[in-house]
C-alpha cells in the first residue's frame, strides 16, 4: 500500500495505491496517523483513484481515521473512489459521515 | 461449463490477496462483468479474513480450505476453517456485530459484505470445530 502526501493550504491531501485489506491495514493505519497527528492540518482527502481494492479492514481503518481526525475538529474526505470500492463505502454507510469531493487534486 | 477447484493454504493474512485472486481468475472461463468479479473478490476476501482473525484468531497455524464450483453459470463457493467456532451464527450475522476490541478497529460488516455483494449466504459453525461459509453467486 504505497502512498504519497501532498499539503495544501491546511488540506492534505493522501494517495492511496494498490489493495487495503486486513493484511496491509495495520502498516497504512500507522501512516495515515501520523498524518493525522500535524497539528496545522484540518482537513485530510484520502484520493483513491489508484487503489485497485478495498475490503471492510479498509472501512474498520477509515473510521477509527475518521474518529482521531474528528476528536481534533478535523473533516475527512474521499475523492474518487473506484467502482468496487464505492459499492463497499455505500454498503458500509461511510458516505453518512465522509463526504466525496469532486474536484481533481492537481 | 462445469468445473471444480479446489485450494488449501495456509491462514496467514499474506494470502489474503491470493486467495481472492485464486477465485476470481477460476470464474473468468464464464466471462462475468467486472462488476461481478470484483463483488465475488471482495465477499472472498472477507470471508478467508474471518478464518484468519476469528477462526484462527492470528495465530498462524491453521489451514483454510477454499472449494469453487461452476456450474451452468452459477457459482458455488465454500470457505472453511477447523478454528474455533462461532458461539451464536444469528448474532454474528447482524450488522456492524464484532467482538474486537474498539482499539482493533473492526467495521464488523465482513457478513454484511459478505451477503450484499454474492446472491446467497450461508454459514455453519461448530464450537471447536471450525466454521464454513458457502457463497452462490449467478454469473451470467
Amino acid at each position: 500500500m504505497l502512498i504519497s502526501a501532498k499539503t495544501v493550504n491546511s488540506t492534505i491531501y493522501i494517495k492511496l495505491r494498490g489493495d487495503l485489506d486486513h493484511y496491509k491495514a495495520s502498516d497504512l493505519k500507522n501512516q495515515l496517523n501520523k498524518y493525522a497527528d500535524m497539528p496545522k492540518i484540518k482537513r485530510m482527502v484520502l484520493d483513491m483513484k489508484g487503489m485497485d481494492f478495498m475490503d471492510s479492514a479498509g472501512v474498520g481503518l477509515i473510521m477509527g481515521l475518521y474518529k482521531k481526525l474528528k476528536n481534533k475538529n478535523k473533516q475527512l474526505y474521499f475523492f474518487s473512489p473506484s467502482p468496487q470500492i464505492d459499492k463497499v463505502l455505500r454498503v458500509s454507510g461511510l458516505y453518512s459521515i465522509i463526504p466525496l469531493i469532486e474536484q481533481e487534486v492537481k | 461449463m462445469n468445473n471444480n477447484m479446489s485450494l488449501k493454504f495456509d491462514a496467514i493474512a499474506e494470502n489474503e490477496s491470493f486467495a481472492r485472486s485464486v477465485v476470481a481468475a477460476f470464474c473468468v472461463s464464464c466471462d462475468p462483468t467486472v462488476e461481478k468479479i470484483n463483488d465475488i473478490k471482495t465477499a472472498v476476501s472477507e470471508a478467508v479474513t474471518n478464518c484468519i482473525i476469528h477462526g484462527y484468531e492470528n495465530m498462524a497455524n491453521g489451514q483454510i480450505l477454499i472449494e469453487a464450483e461452476l456450474s451452468d453459470d452459477l457459482l458455488k463457493v465454500t470457505i472453511s476453517d477447523n478454528g474455533k467456532g462461532i458461539p451464536d451464527v444469528k448474532e454474528a450475522l447482524t450488522d456492524f456485530y464484532t467482538t474486537s476490541k474498539e482499539s482493533d478497529e473492526r467495521s464488523g460488516l465482513g457478513f454484511t459484505i459478505m451477503k450484499s455483494f454474492m446472491d446467497s449466504l450461508d454459514v455453519q459453525s461448530e464450537l471447536g470445530g471450525g466454521t464454513t461459509v458457502t457463497m452462490t453467486k449467478r454469473l451470467k
